[in-house]
């Protein structure tokens, strides 16, 4: 769904549309007028000039259906609502709750409505729709009077206007019969009153109190019209006072303006100063002109030449505009509303009011059910603004988690590919590494199986002839160095012995390996003999590497009883440790 | 039932109701799942974070497999030429258990003037090795062929497991002195290796008739 679908959806809940209907209490006009943007667009206009208001609103309303009207809201303007000015001590920045407010407004209009529902006598309608002149009606009331100083009563009492009129023939039953039903649609019964009102501007004199134009009419009117409505499934949006409305079409104004608005029925100047209404006058037309009622309430308004404009039915208009151009010998500034597609600005302006367009809010309306409260205490709105809210938090929570959600995303991103880098890379130096011990241990291993192989060659190939040499070599010294005073007992290498005293060398010298050890025992005719054995042997071994350790000598009885010396001694071959491991390795 | 027609009271417990059936709804339908799914990510990201704090990157290793390879090469060259060394030294041993070299040291024995009183097998112990192994436990033991050191004898050097172990003959003689070191000396005339490992000689106390010579007994063992 894209923004224009939604704005389409949410402009479908407000209504588009309404049907503005003029009752002037002679006649129906009315008009449907459609919102386009900030303007109004007159969509259809109907009139009737049926008496009967439940006649002429059906006839109007086919019409309009007809020529393609499909909205459902009704504003009628009748002479039956009042419209009046009332001071209150009540400034529209603080308002008071709409319940305190409508008291306050119906305490004030209440006198001013009784006032004006008793214009609408049988007298002035027969006047006001032509069936009776001035003077028959003054004939009449004269009558009247007369009767009731003779004391000549009818069978209810006193006897009415309407039974004198009929009694002197004027009118027909059928007439007055009719004009009963007129009468019946603009005199409410005393009940609830019902009221509307504007803010206006600041008394001048009064600090603190505060001009409120009011409208006002009874319940029982304002039911009559509903329940016509509903007859037809429309919704009566509101009624409005018949003239007086027209104020709302000016949305620039000079200093000071009169508003002279007229239909056949009834006549109000409106005094308009910097863009607030500051005093309203209504006159009944009765047999007069709409000329003479212009005159009539511009004089009562006393206004000193302020600017003129006048708004009169569209047919009425120009030949009005002239004359009155005329009788007030173009004093004052005189203008008059731009032709508004037909319909009359009362109408026009009434169906700004209903779509709240710029200047509207001068006037007011009586809705079913009382004023709209302050927009913040329309349970409508509250519920929007609950909602709005609602959405509006879930909107930022969503924003807030998207934002978050995308840059933990983002983050991740970018720490799993370094982390992918860094695992690659790992994976790699693990694998070389792997590979290098690989060959290195194939390398000890070779190295190792050539150690062996070395220390076997060298072992077979050089240990074990020189081993065979020695012993040759150890029994040719042997056999050399064996003179006739020395007699060889032994020759053995069970290992190195323990003599009578300790070694006078260690058994292990460090830095060496005693790998061969020969134990030789002999014995020597003489002392000297001994000594030169050994002195000898000690020579002999040195080519060999050999040394010849624990040398003792000592007196011993040898073969035959003769008397000599033992001579023992170890030939040990000894090999330094870094010959022996430079050969390992 | 209209909106207009509901008091105060009605009207924030309508509201309540509304905010917990919209936030409740918001909240399991989408906050929640939506909620999770970011503190998965954060965690997801905390651990990888985490992993590549602790991880221990190794350093690049500073020998290339290239010079192992040559180096392997030119062990096995190394190797091949001590092996044709060493086949030609192996050659000079005999086989295992080679009567006919027993015959020979039989027969230079009888040439020699020796006479051989004990010719028999040395069966010496084998050899093992221990491993080093956990601290207060058995030590390991396992056979193999190892290389004794220098010091361990010659007999312990050519011992079963020994990496020269060689059949070990011993031989208990008697004769002169000369005869002695001529069957010595012969012994380098016979085709195959023939080494003393152990030689013990021992004076009979019985003296000799004058005009002969001194009869010695003698124990050795040979390296066959």
């Amino acid at each position: 769904m894209n923004l224009k679908q939604l704005t389409d959806k949410l402009k479908s809940f407000r209504a588009t549309s309404v049907m503005v209907c003029e009752w002037t209490g002679v006649s129906m006009q009315a008009a449907a007028i459609n919102r386009a943007g900030k303007k109004l667009q007159v969509l259809a206009t109907a009139s009737s000039d049926n008496i009967d208001p439940t006649v002429a609103f059906s006839q109007i309303l086919s019409s309009l259906k007809t020529q393609g009207w499909k909205g459902n809201s009704v504003l009628v303007l009748t002479p039956s609502v009042m419209s009046a000015m009332v001071e209150l001590p009540v400034s529209p920045k603080k308002p008071k709750p709409v319940e305190q407010m409508h008291e306050l407004v119906r305490w004030e209009v209440e006198p001013l409505l009784m006032q004006h529902q008793q214009q609408w006598t049988l007298g002035q309608l027969m006047e006001s729709h032509g069936m009776l002149s001035a003077s028959q009606v003054l004939e009449i009331n004269q009558t009247q009077k007369r009767y009731k100083q003779e004391g000549i009563k009818s069978e209810h009492g006193t006897k009415r206007f309407g039974e004198v009129a009929l009694e002197l023939g004027y009118v027909t039953r059928d007439q007055a019969q009719s004009l009963f039903v007129v009468q019946d649609w603009l005199r409410g019964e005393d009940d609830e009153i019902m009221c509307g009102w504007s803010a206006q501007g600041e008394v001048d004199d009064a600090p603190g109190v505060w001009n409120w134009l009011t409208t006002a009419t009874y319940q029982s009117l304002l039911d009559k019209w509903q329940e016509l409505c509903q007859d037809y499934n429309l919704t009566l949006a509101g009624l409005m006072p018949l003239t007086g409305n027209s104020v709302a079409l000016i949305e620039q104004a000079e200093k000071h303006v009169v508003v002279l608005e007229t239909t056949e029925f009834m006549t109000t100047s409106t005094h308009l100063r910097r863009q607030q209404i500051t005093s309203v006058q209504h006159y009944a037309n009765r047999s007069a002109s709409m000329l003479d009622s212009c005159l009539e309430v511009f004089h009562a308004e006393n206004a000193q030449h302020p600017g003129l404009v006048l708004a009169a039915p569209p047919d009425n208009l120009p030949d009005l505009k002239r004359s009155l151009s005329s009788a007030l010998a173009n004093e004052p500034a005189l203008v008059m509303f731009d032709q508004k597609e037909g319909v009359s600005p009362g109408l026009f302006a009434a169906g700004r009011l209903f779509f709240g367009l710029r200047g509207s809010r001068k006037i007011s309306m009586v809705r079913p059910g009382g004023p709209l409260p302050a927009p913040m205490q329309r349970p409508e709105v509250q519920v929007g603004a609950l909602v709005g809210g609602l959405l509006f938090l879930i909107v930022v929570t969503e924003i807030v988690m998207s934002v978050q959600y995308s840059s933990i995303s983002k983050e991740k991103a970018e720490i799993d590919q370094r982390a992918e880098i860094l695992d690659t890379a790992v994976a790699r130096i693990d694998k070389q590494r792997a590979e290098i011990e690989k060959r290195k241990a194939e390398l000890a291993q070779q190295k190792e199986n050539q150690r062996r192989m070395e220390a076997r060659l060298k072992f077979f190939g050089n240990e074990l002839p020189d081993r065979a040499l020695l012993v040759q070599a150890i029994l040719g010294i042997l056999q050399n160095n064996t003179t006739e005073q020395i007699v060889v007992n032994r020759i053995d290498e069970m290992g190195r012995r323990v003599g009578i005293e300790p070694p006078r060398t260690p058994l292990n010298k460090p830095g060496v390996i005693e790998t061969d050890n020969f134990n030789i025992d002999a014995w020597a005719l003489t002392e000297s003999a001994a000594q030169e054995f050994v002195q000898n042997m000690k020579l002999a071994v040195t080519a060999w590497d050999m040394e010849v350790r624990d040398i003792q000598v000592v007196e011993k009885t040898g073969p035959m009883n003769l008397a000599g010396y033992s001579v023992s001694m170890s030939l040990v071959r000894v090999t330094k440790v870094s010959q022996v491991e430079g050969s390992a390795s | 039932m209209n909106l207009r027609q509901l008091n105060k009271r009605e009207r924030i417990l309508a509201a309540c109701i509304i905010v917990v059936v919209i936030m409740a709804g918001y909240g399991l339908a989408r906050f929640e799942p939506r909620y999770s799914d970011i503190q998965m990510l954060e965690q997801q990201k905390q651990a990888t974070l985490n992993r590549l704090g602790k991880m221990e990157i190794p350093s690049e290793p500073t020998e290339e497999v290239e010079d192992i390879n040559e180096k392997l090469d030119d062990q096995e060259n190394a190797q091949q030429a001590i092996r044709e060394s060493a086949e030609q030294i192996e050659a000079q041993l005999a086989p295992v258990d080679s009567q006919e070299l027993k015959v020979r040291i039989s027969e230079l024995a009888r040439d020699s003037g020796v006479r051989i009183r004990v010719n028999e097998s040395l069966n010496p112990q084998p050899l093992k090795v221990s491993k080093s192994s956990r601290r207060g436990s058995e030590p390991e033991v396992s056979y193999g062929e190892i290389i004794p050191p220098v010091t361990a004898g010659w007999i312990t050097r050519m011992s079963p497991g020994s990496m020269f172990q060689r059949p070990l003959q011993r031989l208990e003689l008697d004769g002169s002195y000369l005869a002695l070191r001529r069957f010595i000396h012969g012994l380098d005339e016979l085709p195959y290796l023939v080494t003393v490992v152990r030689l013990n000689i021992d004076k009979l106390a019985i003296a000799p008739l004058r005009g002969s010579s001194q009869i010695l007994k003698t124990e050795m063992v040979l390296a066959l």
